[in-house]
């Protein structure tokens, strides 16, 4: 009688085990594959996604999977590292999505993202000419060769666009999904492994290329052709650096600074186009305004004078 | 040309983690990528010191933004941390992205750095050769 207890009770025993490894094997399965970890954060970060609707706290070293929905809070920043140590950093109050990942060390990344607010940053990992990344934000999609590259969607965009250029000052504006994307290198002359930067942005159905650090492009709203390429002044910049990295940014917002960067010689030749970036620093250098030099970038579609009607100065 | 500091080798290890011999051939062959290697980058970059020294490797191999999402890392924890500063402004100047060193340049204090930490530093944006192997 006890041995027939004793055998029903390990029957009973396994018949559990046997659910429960059912039970981790089907969890296993239907777990989301890691594409990278949350390298950094810095104050507030939460992730949501199908099987967690409920946005979580994120902490470092947190897998992150494809689909999954990373949002920051106020003057917080985050960085996710991806297989092929790619980089992808936002700032403050930002929404970040990885939508498509393909990482083959042989054959290089592929990957598609989406960016609904916020500043960010994408640098590549390891290099391969065969590296392809978008980001898709509200407005725009952003196609990146090896780069670095940095934005932002909302209305800071907005109000930096407007400071350095002419037609977007000039444009109508939504100030929730506007972008601006600006391609921070490397530069043709880059040293090491990293191979020269490029990016286009696509909007409105027409693409603008960026091709040297400082390039620029903004897209005011939805269906508005990209304006630009025009160089990104040194103050502009700070402001977009105190954006994606607010832990980084001076006490003073970066004020004093901004107009200190204006007079710097070194950065106002810069500006100028002495790396082949455009136009003059603190004239309009954008599509707006055709006469002016944009010998690095390009844009697919003829441009024509801006006006009233069609700020962007782009054929439509 | 601006004259090279009698202690440029020494200002090299130290900004730059030397040597400073360009590498341009491919990367070395890839381990396979997994988040437990992730894991370790980022824990390897935890602390300043850490960060720092993870950073240099990376840029004398020739992994430049590597180097700089190192670097993101360390100073995302400690902002104010100069010698991290100094070297994410001079990685910039070496991906030739003269400009936004410049912004970050004008962030720090020359006079917080010695002369020739400095001037290594800022070598790379002001078209100063670097000596081979020093």
């Amino acid at each position: 009688m006890a041995a027939t207890s004793f055998t029903r009770a390990i029957k009973a025993a396994t018949t559990a085990a046997t659910a429960l490894a059912t039970v981790a094997a089907a969890a296993a399965q239907s777990a989301p594959q890691p594409i990278g970890i949350a390298s950094s954060v810095v104050k507030e970060a939460k992730l949501s996604n199908a099987q967690t609707p409920k946005p979580r706290p994120v902490v470092v070293r947190q897998r992150v999977a494809l689909a999954d929905l990373i949002q920051t809070g106020k003057q917080s920043q985050l960085q996710l590292l991806l297989l092929d140590h790619s980089t992808f950093s936002i700032g403050a109050n930002a929404r970040l999505r990885i939508d498509r990942y393909v990482y083959d060390p042989s054959r290089g990344r592929s990957m598609g993202s989406s960016v609904a607010r916020g500043a960010f940053r994408f640098m590549s990992g390891r290099s391969s000419p065969a590296n392809r990344a978008t980001i898709d934000t509200p407005v725009a999609t952003i196609g990146i060769r090896g780069t670095i590259l940095e934005g932002v969607v909302g209305e800071a965009a907005a109000q930096i666009a407007r400071r350095e250029s002419d037609a977007a000052r000039r444009a109508e504006i939504d100030k929730a999904g506007a972008t601006l994307v600006v391609l921070r290198g490397p530069g043709a002359n880059t040293q090491g492994t990293a191979l020269p930067g490029a990016a286009s942005v696509t909007a409105g159905g027409a693409t603008v290329e960026l091709t040297g650090p400082m390039q620029a492009a903004f897209v005011p709203r939805a269906g508005a052709m990209p304006i630009g390429p025009f160089s990104l002044s040194p103050a502009g910049l700070a402001q977009l650096q105190n954006l994606v990295l607010p832990q980084l940014a001076p006490a003073d917002g970066g004020g004093l600074l901004g107009g200190l960067l204006v007079v710097l010689p070194v950065a106002a030749a810069i500006g100028a186009g002495v790396l082949g970036g455009g136009g003059s620093a603190g004239n309009d250098r954008d599509r707006g305004d055709p006469g002016q030099g944009n010998s690095g970038g390009g844009v697919r579609s003829t441009s024509q004078p801006a006006s009233p009607n069609n700020p962007d100065g782009l054929k439509r | 040309m601006p004259r090279i500091p009698a202690l440029w080798p020494v200002a090299c290890m130290l900004v730059l983690g030397a040597p400073l011999v360009s590498p341009t051939t491919a990367p070395a062959q890839s381990p396979a990528p997994s988040v437990e290697a992730l894991d370790q980058l980022s824990l390897s970059s935890e602390t300043p010191e850490q960060g720092l020294a993870l950073a240099r490797s990376q840029a004398a191999q020739g992994d430049m933004l590597e180097a700089l999402a190192t670097l993101e890392r360390t100073l995302s924890a400690k902002p104010k941390n100069k010698q991290a500063r100094l070297l994410h402004a001079s990685l910039l100047c070496r991906l030739d992205d003269r400009q936004g060193a410049e912004v970050e340049f004008a962030r720090l204090k020359a006079k917080d750095f010695g002369k020739a930490e400095w001037a290594v530093a800022r070598a790379p944006c002001e078209g100063v050769a670097t000596p081979r192997g020093s």
